[in-house]
């Protein structure tokens, strides 16, 4: 134990630099900014909206917009009668939407007539605010011509309820997950829940991959500054300097992820839909919350799956002789883990073809990205059959990268296999 | 009492490629033994054998009785390797790469001593390596020189019964060269055993009671510096090797 813990704090030490630990503070840092940037331009677009409005009308119509817009939450500038004028000024201050109601607008409404209104939409730029602001106004416009629609109903039908005349069907969306329904649309249901699992197989690709180059890099360095030859003669069994190594590395892996899963928490959530409200009682009643031996299961698979990747790169960079080509070793550790994050990311793997099952069910990685949704849905032969397979996976390939390192080819195999 | 190394019938093969054919020698305890030769000839694989790091294609290697390959791990508490144009991890300070080595070694015995403390094996080895300061400043700062005084300290302050030195002086200028020719000599006659490898004949010459020549992978000639200058009537060991091998 106390020599397992020698290696560990040595790997630990030469991992733990501020070399190693800038480039993730910086990312940490940005994301946050962005994050922080995204969450108050957001809250900026939630407030009242601004539009300019320009009546050439002279019946009163431009009233009527101008009421309705109110109502919608718009802060209604009157503009005059110039649109030129009114787009300049719209430039000049930031404003996205001007409102033009042309001439003659009232009476061909009051007529029964083909009427318009003009929108200019004034891009200062081709942001995601950009067209968030012009999806409102066009719902506005919407509401608008709704509005008028009910006036024509009130005068045909004096005494009728226009919004009933108007909605001859309504409907009540449920969604049935398992045996629960819950009162909700499909559409917030998938977007709770992509919110809810999509951190875990971001979070799980940074570790892997992380964790893959460190152990890589600590082989190959080893083998190129020859302290490899030194440390295998020293009095410790291979095994302790193989777990050591991978502990190192994990430990290193483990705070990075936590970086990195602060600054992707701070950018996604600025994105997330709110899970309060009506999606937390939403989920709620369907089961789909996660509970302690959820969260449990979940970081068990991530942990063997971390091992796994360990085992595997370390049993590669063995055949490395230097710390650039060992580097190389991560890259099959690198597909193994994009296929099934792709894969479960854009297929229903239930009901994909039996090809694309066995190719993410035969292959340790697809399962911290099938864990979260098994979980959920209550699917727990995929659970307990994904836990057993990583774990059979995992000591494998310690056993493989134990053995590898007790014999010679650790320090042979690049050479007998480059005259063979 | 069993030698401190015996090598017998040694052989080693790269696939095709016969490395090392037929290396017999034994090492005496207390003794100072010197494989010389040029590259290729065979020294590095002859000392990472019996360092347990390779196992022999024929032949064995015994250290102090016990098998090289088969007792890997009790011979690798007898012994202690310093490998040819070694590095140390460069992330830790000098004193952090001696306490790190010394941890492995701690409490084990050797040269007929008790176990020596991992306070007591740096202590000795920051006596060795003379760095002083230096030792707080991490190893990437260091010149080649200083990296193969702290490898050396390391080698020999963990107290072994045979050191297997690969080139020990490479690297190091004279007056460090004499340094460790003199620290060599000074555990030698504590009872310390070494197998050394060189290139550097007169510095074998000076250092190593009885040598082997080594010459694509064979021994081509075995036996005391003195000896073999008398026999082949060479004023020195370079002389004799170029006579033994035309």
């Amino acid at each position: 134990m106390k020599t397992l813990l020698n290696v560990v704090v040595k790997e630990a030490r030469e991992l733990f630099t501020p070399h190693a630990l800038a480039p993730m503070l910086i990312v940490l840092v940005i994301y946050g900014v962005i994050g922080r940037a995204i969450r108050s331009e957001r809250e900026k677009q939630s407030g009242p909206q601004a539009v300019l409005l320009v009546d050439r009308d002279e019946s009163g119509f431009g009233a009527t917009v101008s009421r309705v817009l109110d109502q919608s939450g718009f802060i209604v500038l009157p503009a005059g009668t110039d649109t030129e004028a009114a787009l300049a000024l719209a430039r000049e201050d930031d404003v996205a939407w001007v409102v033009v109601v042309p001439e003659g607008t009232g009476a061909a409404v009051a007529a029964r007539a083909d009427a318009e209104l003009e929108t200019y939409g004034v891009f200062q730029g081709f942001s995601v605010a950009q067209m968030v602001k012009g999806a409102q106004v066009r719902g506005l416009l919407q509401a608008l011509n709704d509005e008028l629609l009910r006036e024509r109903v009130r005068e045909a039908w004096p005494g009728e309820d226009p919004v009933r005349m108007m909605r001859a069907l309504s409907v009540r969306p449920h969604v049935v997950v398992r045996e629960r329904v819950a009162e909700g649309g499909p559409e917030l249901l998938g977007e709770l829940v992509m919110a809810q699992t999509f951190l875990i197989p971001v979070v799980l690709l940074m570790v892997i991959i992380i964790a893959s180059q460190m152990i890589a890099a600590s082989v190959g360095q080893e083998k190129e500054n020859k302290t490899l030859e030194t440390l295998l003669t020293v009095p410790v069994s291979r095994l302790t300097l193989v777990a050591g190594k991978m502990l190192g590395a994990a430990l290193f892996a483990l705070v990075a992820s936590a970086m990195f899963m602060a600054a992707m928490a701070s950018y996604m959530g600025a994105f997330a839909p709110e899970a309060t409200g009506a999606g937390a009682a939403l989920l709620a009643e369907l089961g789909l919350r996660l509970g302690w031996t959820s969260w449990f299961l979940l970081g068990l698979v991530l942990f063997l799956s971390v091992l796994c990747a360990l085992g595997l790169v370390t049993v590669l960079a063995a055949f490395a002789d230097d710390a650039r080509s060992a580097q190389l070793a991560t890259t099959p550790v690198m597909v193994l883990v994009m296929l099934p994050f792709f894969l479960t990311t854009f297929f229903d793997i239930q009901v994909a073809s039996t090809a694309v099952r066995v190719l993410v069910y035969a292959q340790p990685f697809s399962y911290p990205f099938l864990v979260p949704r098994a979980l959920l849905f209550g699917e727990y032969a995929v659970v307990w059959g994904g836990l057993a397979f990583l774990a059979v996976f995992a000591a494998l390939m310690v056993f493989i990268a134990a053995k590898l390192y007790s014999g010679d080819r650790i320090l042979t195999a690049r050479l007998s296999l480059r005259r063979r | 009492m069993s030698a401190a190394c015996e090598v017998s019938g040694l052989g080693r093969d790269y696939g095709r490629h016969r490395a090392l054919d037929d290396v017999s020698f034994t090492v005496a305890p207390g003794e100072v033994f010197g494989l010389i030769g040029p590259n290729g000839s065979g020294k590095t694989t002859t000392l990472r054998i019996v360092a347990t790091l390779l196992r022999p294609t024929r032949g064995r290697a015994l250290v102090f009785g016990q098998d090289s390959y088969q007792e890997a791990r009790a011979v690798r508490r007898l012994i202690s390797y310093l490998p040819e144009d070694a590095g140390a991890y460069k992330g830790l300070t000098g004193r952090q790469y001696l306490e790190f080595m010394a941890t492995f070694y701690e409490g084990e015995g050797s040269a007929g001593q008790a176990g020596r403390s991992r306070v007591e094996i740096v202590a000795r080895a920051e006596e060795i390596c003379g760095l002083g300061e230096r030792l707080k400043s991490k190893v990437k700062t260091y010149s080649k020189g200083m990296t193969r005084k702290l490898l050396l300290a390391r080698a020999l302050a963990t107290g072994p019964r045979l050191a297997i030195l690969d080139e020990p002086t490479s690297g190091l200028d004279v007056a460090s060269s004499i340094d460790v020719r003199n620290r060599v000599r000074e555990y030698a006659r504590q009872g310390t055993s070494f197998l050394i490898s060189s290139h550097n004949m007169l510095e074998v010459e000076f250092l190593c009671d009885r040598v082997v020549l080594l010459f694509d992978g064979r021994v081509v000639e075995q036996g005391t510096p003195a000896g073999l200058k008398e026999k082949y009537a060479c004023p020195n060991l370079e002389e004799v090797f170029l006579r033994v091998t035309r």
